[in-house]
């Protein structure tokens, strides 16, 4: 391979490094927007659904039974659904991590610019196994499930 | 009124178990992790400990095996309130000394059933 094509080849690679960087860093700006959106949201839905609540509760003796028997499996109906943000903020939060650790890679990947082909190669060989050991650690740190599938109430289990 | 200290790292999910918990007459206290919640129950005993499991700083495992720790609190119902549902989890949780598994979302009348139970079992 004669100099030229290894200029070539670590010229793509960068290239290819620098659109992988760019997209991952959107990725996280866009994820850490979604939280902030969340974070007001989930305030202010909580805030309406108590002032709600409170005002139900001014008038509950003079409501019938019947309005009573609508509006209480819709109020728990609401409380689970209401927990959404813990369920969706743990899972942002690992979503996080893991963009973190990609960017972490490709940036340790984007100082091969410039070497030989040889070099390149080696360095990819260990960026190789810097890669499976992160996946081990981040899989070390998120040996918690979070299974939920949607936002019906879980199981009990008393011991 | 009996008191129940409620354990999250996640506030929006404080203020269901407040509300849902209270109308059942309850008296909460709030703690937002496990070394929180430790100094509260140093200084307090409470009738039920229900504790999330991931947070940080202390995680609710730890949290239990420390209560448990404190001859005030040997027999104290402690409820694992968690989105882990997995039975490896839920083994530890019963190896350290939860006295029960609630997996989030929590349904308002099953919370206060369980806490019902398990404060008149106590």
């Amino acid at each position: 391979m004669n100099h030229s094509d290894e200029l070539s080849i670590c010229t793509e690679l960068n290239g290819f490094l620098q659109s992988v960087d760019t997209h991952v860093l959107e990725a996280m700006a866009d994820l850490k927007q979604i939280n902030l959106i969340l974070d007001e949201a989930v305030v202010a839905l909580n805030s309406s659904f108590f002032s709600i609540h409170d005002s139900l509760e001014m008038y509950r003796n003079s409501l019938g039974d019947e309005a009573l028997n609508h509006i209480n499996p819709a109020v728990n109906q609401a409380i689970t659904a209401l927990q959404f943000h813990d369920l969706t903020t743990q899972l942002s939060s690992r979503l996080l991590k893991r963009l973190n650790c990609m960017s972490d890679i490709v940036k340790s990947a984007q100082s091969m610019q410039n070497n030989k082909t040889d070099i390149c190669i080696d360095k990819l060989i260990r960026l190789n196994s810097q890669a499976s050991e992160l996946n081990k650690s981040l899989h070390k740190k998120f040996n918690q499930s979070l299974n939920q599938q949607h936002m019906e109430s879980g199981d009990v289990e008393l011991f | 009124m009996k008191t129940v200290l409620a354990v999250d790292d996640s506030r929006s999910l404080r203020q269901m178990v407040v509300f849902s918990l209270k109308t059942a007459g309850y008296q909460i206290t709030e703690a937002e992790d496990g070394v929180d919640a430790l100094a509260l129950a140093e200084k307090q005993v409470f009738d039920v400990v229900l504790t999330d499991q991931n947070m940080p700083r202390m995680d609710g495992l730890t949290l239990i095996q420390n209560l448990r720790a404190l001859p005030t609190y040997e027999k104290t119902p402690i409820l694992m309130l968690t989105t882990e549902a997995g039975d490896e989890m839920k083994a530890k949780g019963r190896a350290v000394g939860a006295t029960g598994w609630l997996v989030k979302p929590f349904d308002p009348d099953r919370l206060i059933a369980v806490v019902n139970k398990v404060t008149n079992q106590a």
